[in-house]
């Protein structure tokens, strides 16, 4: 990169922040905190010059492979095990969905509509948002369902014999585990939020009163310092 | 208004098969057998371009002689094309007095005292010549291998860092870029000024058979993935290698199709994808064809032509350092970084937008 002129080295750095920034505020929105999403990129980050050898036919990449623990985490801190179920069930079908299309489409890219990169969370983000309707279960099934590919060619390369080793998340932060990840996030919260604002908010009526007190706007961060302005709360309010 | 549950259900269910039957129905059908071929043909029914992958409407196509024709409609293995007129090139010309190659007028920048580095791969494993190597495919170990050692030598010789990388990506399915990602990831840690994807094309061997000063070797496709954030910059650098081509080797090369897909070339703005031949042509004319395409990267990189990098500032040097960066990459990456922007504030304006006051009163 020692030749590359001042607006492809922008390029590089304007994109790379882009995709942090991303990547930011997708992981915020599988609840965790600014600190811990922060911490899982850094994570990400450093773990992608790390490279760990398994058997002489499996590498894991250390940031790639974040994605598919971030996967795990987010699946046992799912409320309830009706959405972890969905979740697994979802993961499942996007791994099926994601064999065929590779056993009945054709080897290059211009064979079918979109890059096969933004297929995989495509498919994730619609199966994993109408079986659990999370955000949660679409990361788990996107993630999931990709590395499901990976168990694909290691069996693939057993079977056939052929020279060759599965690089686990190999690209790292850039790879298709974390990439599907979030753009299912994005994606289920694309259709989420659409589709409440088309039935015109959230359905509250019968929901235990816990998850609606979460639906409500957050309370002011801290006490109002004039009367009227506290009178202005109150009229909102009613 | 409050619109019933099921509804909303059936609605996302239908959207799923809309994304869906596409993927595993209507394109499933398309995918071409060996031996068959897209023809794309211009207004007049002349033929424009062979190729060995699926032709879709609004890929283009920049020929020989940077013509530029758009994909309007496609019928079974044909592909009507619109002429667009001459594409603009960067125009190469050689300064004697500078010792130094120049683009559009403005010195090559030469570059650090540091070798540049150039990165090569195989998406497609397997692919092979069927002349030399008995059939079109080889898995895991294709004659694609001896066409990238030879482009790996040349390019040593002329002074390049190389870091060559023999991952074996089968099986040879849609999945293939998935996993040569992860190569070509490992690959940019390296910091390549280049990285280049070799493949070889699937057409009768006329489209590709040549004479370049003289000798029979194969053409050199250059292949830009429109679905790819750096596509603008990949574009930029297909076309300073063409020019190049073009001026050095006149008739090495057989354009550039810009056609649907990332291959894996938004992770570097000088990424490129080149088809060395066809299964048909001889793999030795393809070794040769891809070793005249390496003539052109010291050119386009900054490199001298005396087996050693340029040095800058140096008296000794053959080649002049240049003093501004190359205007036309820096305003290809400006653009690209507007698109970029933009396409964000317009995300970000679509969430808050959807996410304004729909909270549970």
């Amino acid at each position: 990169m020692s030749s590359f002129p001042f607006g492809l080295v922008a390029l590089l750095i304007i994109s790379v922040l882009i995709y942090f920034g991303i990547a930011h505020r997708m992981l915020d929105r599988l609840h965790l905190s600014d600190k811990s999403a922060l911490a899982v990129i850094a994570a990400m980050i450093i773990g992608s010059f790390i490279d760990i050898p398994i058997t002489g036919r499996v590498t894991i990449n250390l940031g790639g492979f974040i994605a598919v623990i971030l996967a795990f985490y987010v699946l046992f801190a799912a409320g309830t095990w009706m959405e972890r179920t969905r979740a697994i069930i979802a993961a499942a079908v996007t791994g099926l969905v994601l064999f065929l299309a590779a056993r009945y489409l054709g080897a290059e890219p211009e064979n079918i509509f979109i890059d096969p990169l933004y297929i995989y969370p495509i498919v994730a983000g619609v199966v994993g948002y109408l079986a659990g309707r999370s955000r949660r279960g679409a990361f788990f099934a996107a993630v999931i369902g990709v590395l499901s590919l990976d168990v694909g060619q290691y069996v693939y390369l057993i079977r056939t014999g052929v020279r060759g080793t599965v690089h686990v998340g190999g690209a790292g932060a850039f790879d298709s585990l974390v990439l599907a990840g979030l753009l299912a996030v994005l994606l289920a919260e694309f259709i989420g939020e659409t589709l409440e604002r088309i039935q015109g908010g959230p359905e509250t009526e019968g929901r235990p009163e816990e998850l609606v007190k979460n639906l409500r706007e957050p309370e002011p961060a801290h006490k109002p310092l004039q009367d009227n302005y506290k009178e202005g709360d109150n009229h909102e309010d009613e | 208004m409050k619109m019933n549950r099921k509804a909303i259900c059936i609605i996302v269910a239908l959207s799923m098969s809309l994304v869906l039957v596409p993927v595993l129905g209507v394109y499933a059908e398309k995918e071409m057998p060996l031996g068959t071929y897209m023809t794309l043909i211009d207004e007049n029914n002349n033929v424009v371009l062979q190729t060995g992958t699926l032709v879709t409407v609004g890929d283009q196509y920049i020929s020989a002689d940077n013509s530029r024709y758009m994909v309007k409609e496609v019928i079974n293995n044909t592909a009507r094309c619109v002429y667009q007129g001459k594409e603009k090139m960067p125009t190469v010309s050689f300064d004697r007095k500078k010792n130094a190659w120049l683009f559009d007028n403005s010195p090559v920048p030469v570059v650090s005292s540091k070798k540049p580095t150039i990165a090569l791969y195989h998406t497609h494993s397997d692919e092979s010549y069927i002349p030399n190597d008995g059939k079109e495919s080889i898995n895991g170990n294709g004659g694609i291998y001896d066409v990238g050692q030879a482009l790996n030598k040349k390019l040593k010789g002329l002074g390049f860092n190389v870091v060559y990388n023999k991952n074996n990506h089968n099986p040879h399915d849609i999945n293939a870029y998935n996993r040569s990602r992860r190569t070509a990831a490992s690959l940019i840690k390296q910091r390549p000024d280049a990285i280049i994807d070799v493949h070889r094309d699937a057409v009768p061997a006329s489209q590709y058979q040549t004479q370049v000063k003289g000798q029979e070797v194969t053409k050199v496709k250059l292949v830009v993935g429109s679905q790819n954030p750096n596509m603008k910059t990949n574009l930029e650098f297909a076309k300073r290698l063409k020019s190049v081509m073009d001026r050095k080797d006149p008739g090495l090369s057989n354009g550039i199709y810009i056609g649907k897909g990332d291959y894996n070339q938004d992770l570097s703005p000088r990424a490129m994808l080149i088809e060395v031949g066809a299964h048909t042509n001889s793999k030795n004319e393809a070794e040769k064809g891809v070793m005249l395409f390496a003539n052109t990267l010291p050119t386009v990189l900054g490199v001298s032509s005396d087996n050693s990098v340029n040095k800058t500032g140096t008296a000794s040097s053959k080649a002049s350092p240049a003093k501004k960066p190359l205007s036309n990459e820096n305003s290809t990456a400006g653009t690209t970084i507007a698109i970029i922007l933009t396409v964000v504030a317009a995300v970000i304006a679509g969430y808050y937008w959807l996410n304004r006051r729909t909270s549970a009163k």
